[in-house]
């Protein structure tokens, strides 16, 4: 079920309530897990199974692998734990993927293949739930972490519903442990809790869905092309419109979690403000990120294994990023876009490190906007639904296309430039700190008028139950 | 097994602001404030909590009927039949009570082959014909996604749109025409050349009732800047939109659309089942426009005759001309209850299916 629905509010107000019932904590462990379940089976019941089957896996491999001495039989174990999760992914997200360009290939050695048809319905956040567990028998052999106590324990790790679906995809030894012992919200968890989802809920229904969305879709739907304006405008609408989709996620998501007692950790840093690309990836999609830098970049060898083989590993770790975010080869583009950011950033640090212009204010800020500018170009390859599309919009944002058609009228530019004005005005200013300092210092008063403007403006909007974006991967 | 180094570091407690119970009152007491005012803003400019404003879910749980029983009559089409076809009178003159599944300017031939293809559906199926729409390609319109969402329909959207229901029932302002963004566009600002502006897009022009019973809002029905919108909105978007249509239906598009039609139609007869059309009316702008482009005895009649489906055509009858189309388009309520009872009876009259299985059929 979605966050921004009806039904998740009656959910979630049966689950606090349970929750805070005066039941043994094994009880309300057990509800958690069956709430999750049920969270999980409101998109499409059968999907449970994978669930079941990816925990069963995991627990089972993660206590071989514990209990065994030979490093043979550890890998051994591993590999059945990425072989399962990995398959689970490649079926069902990549298959048709693989099976249209095994078709592509086929065809350009003279071989005519036709595929069979492909109707598998994609799991929702199989992407997300796949790699978490895939951290746990990482992490058991990696000897980082011991494996669960308690089948329940971990069972709720896997399927903890606030980060279910999209995130943020948490190590085990970020929440194993406090399922051990008893917890329930305070009264400062619940209140900073409920002013979280508050946010995420007003970043994703009103600014994602309700504001932004429209001026994204209208580019980005145009069968002709573009004039710059419009280009640049769509981009940077999408640019809004996924940030404040999937940090509305994670913010929600955190906030959930609190109201229960549990600690999530931050998935976004306010991303728009990286001065480069590193700093990008420190402050987008945090969980993601550092996943696949513990568990691809640095076992491939990190920057241990010579300039040649960092870059080769910068890149290589990017662009399986990208895939991870879908079966597509355009996406695979805008890792290794992301990739080359980072190589030639990393080059550039190396020739110019401590140059002293670097550390000035306003060199700072614009380096910002450069690498907001060079990020607007990944998102084109994003959003785009083929190749084609994604090099007409690159085209038509440096005014390459003949006879382009405007699509924006001017509520919309008006709308995109007020808002992408304020969200980077914001990241930027909220660069070095954190919501929590914000709202510390802030007057009662103005905290509750803020408060107050976001709850009316979400329940006015009235969000028509849009997917979150990132659900899809 | 003394070298697992459990990570403590990754462990951690989030930190927590010191915001006060004062601050989450006084921001629940602000909302409420807030939201109580925009409800009485919004009762005031004519919402009411009756109104279930349609939408896809609206949609499903009527196809899902289908899937649950009997029905006797189902009506598929654009805007014209839903908003033209009263439920309750049709009830009383038929003995039947249709099942409403007509899509505002969405093209119904999805629709009929879907139905076509149900074997759940052996009864009669009435389908609006507006020309503009139902010539164009199917994959286009403003709900044709309804269909996907009815085989896609998650349980959690399922009982959503159970508890959407029953607080609309009490809450007025909760509309789709009226939400922040929307009434955001509704802002004139100065024009941009070669774009559609939202300003032009359509407003509220009907309420929605259970049964997805579609009536006409009454501020449409009466003189005023909303039904001077309505106007401005249907020509606004035929400029946008007029270089699909100038020149009508393609020959080879009417043809195709023709066959379909009639395997469709034959589908469900085969069943037991029929097929009839039904002409709503329209006028002055419109009927201008349809006349140029859509003439009937090239479009309507020949759809009639090559499908061998009656068809009832609002030009026809004495009972059916003449009647009240504030914008040009879709007919007052009250105008609604007349038509629907004169196509009622004629078709109760005309259609053989619907003399053998009415209640009050002719003895």
């Amino acid at each position: 079920m979605l966050f921004n629905s009806l039904t998740f509010i009656l959910f979630f107000a049966v689950v606090l309530a349970l929750h805070n019932l005066p039941l043994p904590w094994r009880v309300k462990k057990v509800n958690l897990l069956l709430a999750s379940y049920v969270f999980y089976a409101a998109w499409n019941p059968p999907f449970v199974l994978i669930l079941w089957l990816s925990t069963a896996v995991d627990w089972i491999v993660a206590r071989r692998i514990y209990a065994a001495e030979q490093l043979g039989r550890r890998r051994a174990w591993l590999v059945v734990s990425v072989s399962v999760n990995l398959g689970l992914l490649g079926y069902f997200k990549y298959g048709e993927f693989l099976l249209h360009n095994w078709q592509a290939l086929m065809a350009s050695v003279g071989v005519d293949y036709v595929p069979p048809e492909w109707s598998i319905v994609l799991p929702v956040g199989i992407s997300f739930y796949t790699f978490q567990t895939m951290a746990y028998s990482l992490d058991v052999y990696l000897r980082r972490a011991a494996p669960a106590k308690s089948l329940l324990d971990f069972s709720l790790f896997v399927t903890f519903f606030p980060q279910l679906v999209a995130g943020p995809i948490v190590r085990p030894t970020q929440l194993v442990p406090q399922f051990a012992a008893p917890r329930r919200a305070t009264a400062a968890q619940l209140r900073w809790g409920f002013a979280l989802m508050t946010i995420g809920l007003f970043n994703k229904i009103v600014i994602a869905d309700g504001f932004l969305a429209p001026a994204a879709d209208a580019v980005f739907g145009a069968k002709d092309a573009l004039p710059a304006l419009d280009a640049w405008l769509g981009t940077l609408a999408f640019s809004g419109q996924i940030f404040c989709d999937f940090a509305g996620y994670s913010t929600i998501a955190i906030g959930v979690a609190l109201c229960l007692g549990f600690s999530l950790p931050n998935n976004f840093q306010f991303p728009y403000a990286a001065v480069g690309f590193s700093d990008f990836w420190r402050r987008w999609h945090i969980s993601l990120s550092s996943w696949l830098r513990d568990y691809l970049y640095i076992p491939l060898g990190g920057n241990r294994k010579g300039r040649g083989r960092t870059y080769a590993n910068l890149m290589t770790t990017m662009l399986l990023g990208g895939l991870w975010h879908g079966a597509s080869w355009t996406f695979v583009v805008w890792g290794g876009l992301h990739g080359l950011y980072l190589a030639i950033e990393r080059w550039l640090q190396e020739r110019f490190a401590g140059a002293r212009i670097a550390r000035g204010t306003a060199f700072q800020f614009a380096l910002a906007l450069l690498t907001y500018f060079a990020v607007n170009i990944t998102w084109v390859f994003f959003r785009a639904e083929d190749f084609p599309q994604a090099f007409g919009m690159i085209k038509s944002m440096f005014g390459l296309q003949a006879a382009a058609l405007p699509v924006l009228p001017t509520v919309r530019i008006v709308e995109v430039v007020v808002l992408i004005g304020a969200l980077v005005g914001i990241h930027w200013l909220m660069r070095n700190r954190t919501l929590e300092q914000v709202a510390e210092r802030m007057p009662a008063a103005l905290l509750a008028g803020i408060w107050a403007t976001m709850l009316f403006a979400i329940i006015t909007t009235q969000g028509a139950g849009d997917a979150f974006i990132y659900f899809q991967f | 097994m003394s070298d697992v180094r459990v990570d403590e570091a990754d462990y951690y407690e989030r930190p927590l602001p010191s915001v006060g119970n004062g601050a989450l009152v006084a921001a629940l007491l602000l909302t409420l404030i807030a939201v109580g005012g925009w409800e009485h803003a919004m009762r005031g400019k004519g919402l009411v909590p009756w109104d279930l404003a349609d939408g896809p879910d609206h949609w499903v749980a009527e196809r899902r009927k289908i899937d649950d029983g009997d029905v006797e009559v189902a009506i598929i089409g654009a805007s014209r039949i839903l908003f033209d076809t009263d439920l309750d009178v049709f009830e009383d003159v038929t003995g039947l009570r249709p099942v409403q599944l007509a899509l505002a300017g969405t093209n119904a031939r999805p629709f009929l082959t879907d139905l076509a293809a149900d074997d759940d559906f052996k009864g009669l199926l009435i389908v609006g014909v507006t020309e503009i729409v139902y010539f164009m390609p199917p994959e286009l319109g403003l709900f044709v996604a309804a269909l996907e969402h009815y085989r896609q329909q998650t349980p959690a959207e399922r009982f959503g749109h159970a508890l959407y229901v029953r607080l609309q029932q009490l809450l007025a302002f909760i509309d789709p025409d009226y939400t922040l963004p929307r009434l955001l566009y509704r802002l004139q600002l100065p024009r941009r050349a070669g774009t559609f502006d939202p300003y032009d897009e359509v407003w509220k022009i009907a309420t929605s009732e259970p049964d997805r019973q579609t009536r006409m809002w009454y501020r449409i029905e009466s003189p005023g800047y909303l039904v001077d919108h309505a106007k401005h909105a249907w020509v606004a978007d035929w400029e946008a939109f007029k270089s699909d249509y100038l020149g009508g239906v393609a020959p080879d598009r009417l043809a195709q659309t023709i066959a379909e039609t009639r395997r469709d139609v034959e589908k469900i007869r085969a069943r037991g089942g029929d097929v009839v059309f039904v002409r709503c009316p329209s006028s002055d702008f419109y009927r201008q426009v349809e006349r140029e482009f859509y003439p009937r005895s090239k479009v309507f009649d020949r759809l009639v005759a090559e499908t061998g489906v009656l068809g009832l055509h609002f030009e026809d009858y004495e009972t059916m001309r003449g009647l009240t189309l504030p914008e040009w388009s879709h007919l007052s309520a009250d105008a609604a209850r007349t038509f629907t009872r004169a196509y009622a009876e004629e078709l109760l009259h005309q259609s053989q299916w619907l003399r053998a299985h009415s209640p009050k059929r002719e003895r």
